[in-house]
This record gives C-alpha cells, sequence and structure tokens, in this order.
C-alpha cells in the first residue's frame, strides 16, 4: 500500500506485494523494459518518420542549396536570403498583425462561454450552435466567406438593407483590410475553441465560492469577475498560447482558400510563404530555412510560455 | 438566491443531480451544470439578445452556402441574398461531374486509415507508459506530447521529398501516414491519461493467471476504454478529414485528392461559378452536419476532451 503513494506508475510493484510470490515470478523475470519496448516500437517508428527526420533533414536542407543533382554546403546563406527577403518580412509581420486577434477571441469567448453557462432552458441548443464552426473545415467556411465578402457580395448587400452602405467594402480586395477580414473569420472560428475550453473548464468549478460571494451581496457579473475568473487563470493561458501558435504558424488553410496571400501580398503569411516557395517557385532550400525559423519560433512560444509562471513565482 | 430558488420546476434527482444537468463523458470526470440556486438568473435582454446575435454570426455562412447551393449562377449575381427563382440541383449534379464522388471516398479512406493507424499505435504505447514504466518514459512521454505543438508546415517539405523519393506522392498512403503521425502526439498523450484511471485491482487477477501483457492490453483494458477510444476517434477523424496543407501538397493528382484538397482547388478553378463550388462545400459538411447532428452527445464530448488537452 506505500507503493500506491509513489503513483500510479508503480500501480504494478503493488500488486505484486498482495500476490502471492509464486504467481508474479515469471512477470518480474521477464523484465519490463524490454516489453515496454515492444509496445513502443511503432510509436517511435512513427514519431521518427514524421517528426525527427524531417526535422533533421529540413535543418540540413536549409543550410544547403541544390543545383540540379548536386547540393553545395551553404552554411546560413539561405537564410540570409530569406531574411532579406521582403515578402518573408512581410508575411512575419501580417501574422505579428493577426496576433491582435488573440485578445479579442479571449474576450469573446469568454463572454459567450459565462453566458452559456449561465444560460439555463436554451443552453444546449445554443451550445450545439456555436460549436458549428469548429465542425465545419476552414475550407468550407473559407469559401462560403470568400464568397459573401466578394464587392458584390452578401456582406455589402446587407449593409446595404441596413441603410449602412457607407460602410461598403471590397473586403478581401482591398490591400488595406483584407488582412483585417481574414482576422474576423479566424476569429470567428478560433474563438469557438476558446468557447469549448471555457466552459468544459467552468462545469468542472465547484459552484459554492461563488455562491459565498453571492451571500456576501455580490452582483452575479461582480461575482464572476472577481471569483471565477481567476479560477479560469490557467486555461485562458493554455488557450492564449494555442492562439498564438495557430496565428503565427497555423494560418494556411485561412489564407491559401481566402486569398492565396493577394491582393497583392496583403494577406501573405509565413506558412504559405514556405509553401509558395517550396511548391509554386521550387525554391525547396530557402523555403527549409523559412521553415526552420517557423519552428523556432513555436519553439520558442513554447519555452516562454513555460518559463513565464516560474519567473512570476520567484519575483 | 431567491430568484431562482423562486421557480419550482427544478428539482432535485435522487442521485444528487438537477433535472437539466449535462452530463459530459470524459477521461477523468462527468461534467456537471451547478445546482439552480448557484446559477442565477441571466434574464437580461441584452445576455440573449448576444447569445441569439452570436448565433446567427456562427450559422450565417452555413446557412449562405446552401442558399447560394441551390441557386442558378445568374440568380445568385442578380442578389446573393435574395429568395432564390426556384431551386437548381443541377449544382450538385454537377458537384458530381467534378469527380467529387471520388474526393469523398478518398476522405473516407484517408480519415478512417489513419485513425485506425494512429489508435493501433498510441493505444500499446500508452499502455506501456502506464503499466510498464521504465527509466526515461516520463522523459519521453513529454517529448513526444511537445511534438503537438510543432506545426505541420515544418516537416511537410522533408517529408514531401521522402514520399516523392519512394513514389508515394498521390497515394494515400503516404497522406495517411502522416496524419497518424500528426495525431499521435495528442492521442498517446489522451490515451495515457485514460488508462492511468483504470484501478490496478483490475489487473491483478489476471497477473495471478500468468496472463501476458498483451492479453491484458487487448482483453481487460480495451474494453475498458471503448469511451475513450470513441472520443480520441472523433477528435482525430474531425480533424483528418477537415486537413488541407499535407493534402493539397502529397495528393496533387486529381483523382487522389481529398475532399478539401479538392474544393480548394475546384474553387480556385471556378472563381465565377459560385453555386457550383458551394453545392461542392455543401456536399463536403453534410457527414459531418449529420455526425454532429445526431452525435451530438460523443461530439461534445469529444470536443471537450480535445480542448482539455493542457
Amino acid at each position: 500500500m506505500v507503493a500506491n503513494e509513489q503513483g500510479p506508475s508503480l500501480a504494478i510493484r503493488r500488486s505484486l506485494t498482495t500476490v502471492s510470490r509464486g504467481a508474479r515470478a515469471p512477470h518480474r523475470t521477464r523484465g519490463t523494459g524490454w516489453q515496454a519496448f515492444l509496445f513502443l516500437v511503432p510509436a517511435l517508428l512513427l514519431v521518427g518518420l514524421i517528426f525527427i527526420y524531417p526535422v533533421y533533414s529540413l535543418v540540413r536542407m536549409s543550410l544547403f542549396q541544390s543545383l540540379g543533382i548536386m547540393s553545395l554546403y551553404v552554411g546560413f546563406d539561405n537564410y540570409q536570403v530569406v531574411l532579406s527577403d521582403p515578402l518573408f518580412l512581410a508575411s512575419i509581420r501580417n501574422n505579428l498583425v493577426l496576433m491582435a486577434c488573440v485578445p479579442i477571441m479571449i474576450v469573446v469567448a469568454l463572454v459567450l462561454a459565462l453566458l452559456l453557462f449561465e444560460q439555463r432552458k436554451a443552453a444546449p441548443l445554443y451550445r450545439f450552435i456555436l460549436f458549428t464552426p469548429y465542425i465545419i473545415s476552414i475550407t468550407v467556411s473559407g469559401i462560403a466567406f470568400s464568397a459573401m465578402l466578394t464587392k458584390n457580395g452578401a456582406l455589402n448587400q446587407m449593409l446595404d438593407a441596413a441603410r449602412l452602405g457607407f460602410l461598403r467594402q471590397d473586403w478581401l480586395g482591398d490591400p488595406k483590410i483584407a488582412l483585417l477580414s481574414v482576422g474576423a473569420v479566424i476569429i470567428w472560428r478560433e474563438a469557438v475553441l476558446g468557447v469549448i475550453l471555457f466552459v468544459a473548464r467552468l462545469l468542472s468549478l465547484s459552484t459554492e465560492p461563488l455562491e459565498a460571494a453571492m451571500v456576501d451581496g455580490a452582483t452575479r457579473w461582480r461575482a464572476h469577475w472577481s471569483v471565477t475568473l481567476p479560477q479560469m487563470r490557467g486555461i485562458i493561458g493554455f488557450y492564449a498560447i494555442t492562439s498564438v501558435i495557430t496565428v503565427a504558424v497555423w494560418t494556411f488553410s485561412y489564407v491559401f482558400v481566402m486569398t492565396n496571400g493577394g491582393p497583392g501580398n496583403a494577406t501573405m503569411t509565413a506558412d504559405l510563404y514556405i509553401y509558395q516557395n517550396a511548391f509554386t517557385v521550387a525554391q525547396m532550400n530557402l523555403a527549409a530555412s523559412a521553415a526552420t525559423l517557423v519552428l523556432i519560433a513555436a519553439i520558442g512560444v513554447v519555452a516562454v510560455s513555460a518559463l513565464l509562471p516560474r519567473l512570476r513565482r520567484t519575483s | 438566491m431567491s430568484t431562482a430558488s423562486g421557480d419550482g420546476k427544478t428539482a432535485r434527482r435522487r442521485d444528487g443531480t438537477w433535472a437539466g444537468d449535462v452530463h459530459f463523458l470524459h477521461p477523468t470526470r462527468t461534467f456537471r451544470l451547478p445546482p439552480p440556486a448557484a446559477r442565477m438568473r441571466m434574464g437580461g435582454v441584452l445576455q440573449q439578445a448576444i447569445q441569439l446575435l452570436a448565433s446567427l454570426v456562427a450559422l450565417f455562412p452555413l446557412w449562405f452556402m446552401v442558399w447560394t447551393a441551390i441557386r442558378s449562377q445568374k440568380d445568385y449575381f442578380r442578389s446573393p441574398l435574395g429568395w432564390p427563382q426556384g431551386i437548381q440541383w443541377d449544382n450538385f449534379t454537377r458537384a458530381f461531374d467534378e469527380n467529387i464522388g471520388r474526393w469523398v471516398l478518398n476522405s473516407a479512406i484517408v480519415t478512417g486509415g489513419a485513425v485506425l493507424l494512429v489508435t493501433l499505435i498510441s493505444v500499446p504505447a500508452a499502455y506501456a507508459f502506464v503499466r510498464l514504466p521504465f527509466k526515461g518514459s516520463a522523459i519521453l512521454l513529454k517529448i513526444f506530447v511537445f511534438l503537438m505543438v510543432i506545426p505541420p508546415i515544418v516537416m511537410l517539405l522533408p517529408l514531401f521529398s521522402l514520399m516523392n523519393a519512394l513514389g508515394r506522392v498521390n497515394h494515400v498512403d503516404s497522406v495517411i501516414v502522416a496524419y497518424a503521425g500528426l495525431m499521435f502526439p495528442f492521442s498517446v498523450f489522451m490515451m495515457t491519461r485514460y488508462i492511468e484511471t483504470i484501478p490496478s485491482d483490475l489487473y491483478e487477477a489476471a497477473f495471478v493467471e500468468g496472463a501476458s501483457h498483451v492479453r491484458i492490453l487487448s482483453s481487460i483494458v480495451v474494453p475498458l476504454i471503448v469511451p475513450a477510444l470513441l472520443t480520441l476517434g472523433i477528435v482525430n477523424a474531425l480533424w483528418a478529414w477537415n486537413e488541407l496543407l499535407i493534402a493539397v501538397v502529397m495528393l496533387q493528382r486529381e483523382e487522389s485528392r481529398t475532399l478539401q484538397a479538392g474544393l480548394a482547388l475546384l474553387k480556385g478553378k471556378n472563381t465565377m461559378d459560385i453555386p457550383l463550388v458551394m453545392a461542392g462545400a455543401t456536399i463536403s459538411a453534410i457527414p459531418l452536419l449529420l455526425l454532429y447532428l445526431f452525435g451530438q452527445r460523443v461530439f461534445m464530448s469529444g470536443l471537450m476532451a480535445g480542448a482539455v488537452k493542457e
């Protein structure tokens, strides 16, 4: 029973203390490490094939330049070319602009999740409706949005009908606002993930602190603000990190379907830049160095997010 | 507090739950709404208005898609939102002429194959992490889970070169393996968390009888984790069915495309024929919407379990 305190991973040992010696002996002598390895072989092969080899190969690719069938080692030259490419810098800038979506997504998701939580009779219906953007693929909703956002599309028609015709825009065709329109569509879908996360967390919270605050005379929103929100800090942080990674390196489907980086390069993003360099311009080595930079950025975001709470605790 | 207790309709059931509670399947716990007394009335007009507006915004593109799919091109350009002048089923037949039936089949093969493959690989791995811990296994699991944050665009170029060298480009198996790999980190994480919750007493009898680990996994663990397997399957299937980037790169021949890749390229090819593209999009959305509509509970729990992947 003592072994039980050391965590579930030692559950086997616990079973051994309660079972007669003769019965367990064969399991012990066989050696668990060897068996664990057998169980893990397919997983290790898969991870090696899909993650380890590609990352190794990517870094290698980024340091070479192919000339026909030959490859020439060029050191960091590809990185230099990519980092001085105005298009790459523009796409990084666009990804940074899209980061402005993250706080909006958090607020929208929090409000909707709290409303869902407080809603009584119609909660299942609203939940069903609000989750649909996450069920539908980005491709499908991107296709619908790109038709709705054209000059003579549904949105402008609605604005006219509401006598707001002066707000008419060529939402995806005007370089000045195309990126914002893409951002709005990203919010439309990705905020739903926040609602799902926050509702799941809300439903797992104890209601007692909230009730106590209400007894003390706090209004319900005040009680949520000072009692519920602090308990949600962890999940909000998790959602924020996930969303930052999404808008930084995971925007391909949105821009590929809606704008393909246009008009001009107004909505070019880092992953679309890599895709185009690799598969339309056939500059694999340049694309590889850009992808390596993206990998470093993704690891950086995770590292910073892992370090932040520790820094706060020590200070 | 008094506002909620005033309404006598909500009754406490014998098992301590409340009428109207929502239960979710979840690896570790059952979610339950707080008792009515704590769920203060949010009767405010403003709150209802926000929810109604949010619902309209959430559903509008979907409605617009169907609305457009059933009309003629001329009718659409006359007024995108106007009442259709007669229903035009022709768009759907034309969509099927564009190979969409084949794409649906490819998507089904890719999704089914990848979900099956990743389940067959991640369940034994998770079992090993829980029941057969070795030196460094905790770190290995952490590394596996960390892989979740690496975006597919990073692996894509070398994977494409590799599959090209092996002659697997334009074959669904390349995409099945790639999807299984990308779904693996989350799958092994979720399965580990779930298998950890199985009380060890359940293994003891099997140990006494001298059953092997393979036997224990297949006849004790797997039957116990069927709900979790279902949830995981749904999260993974949703992801695989909707994936675009890898499909576009790996499946370039028209007849080998998945639905998403086919649709994206159909849209690029028919910039003016919007009703046709919308018909294609509708066909692609229907299977998921039907599943969502009829399997709502499993879907919800899948989404929430997929969501709680801290």
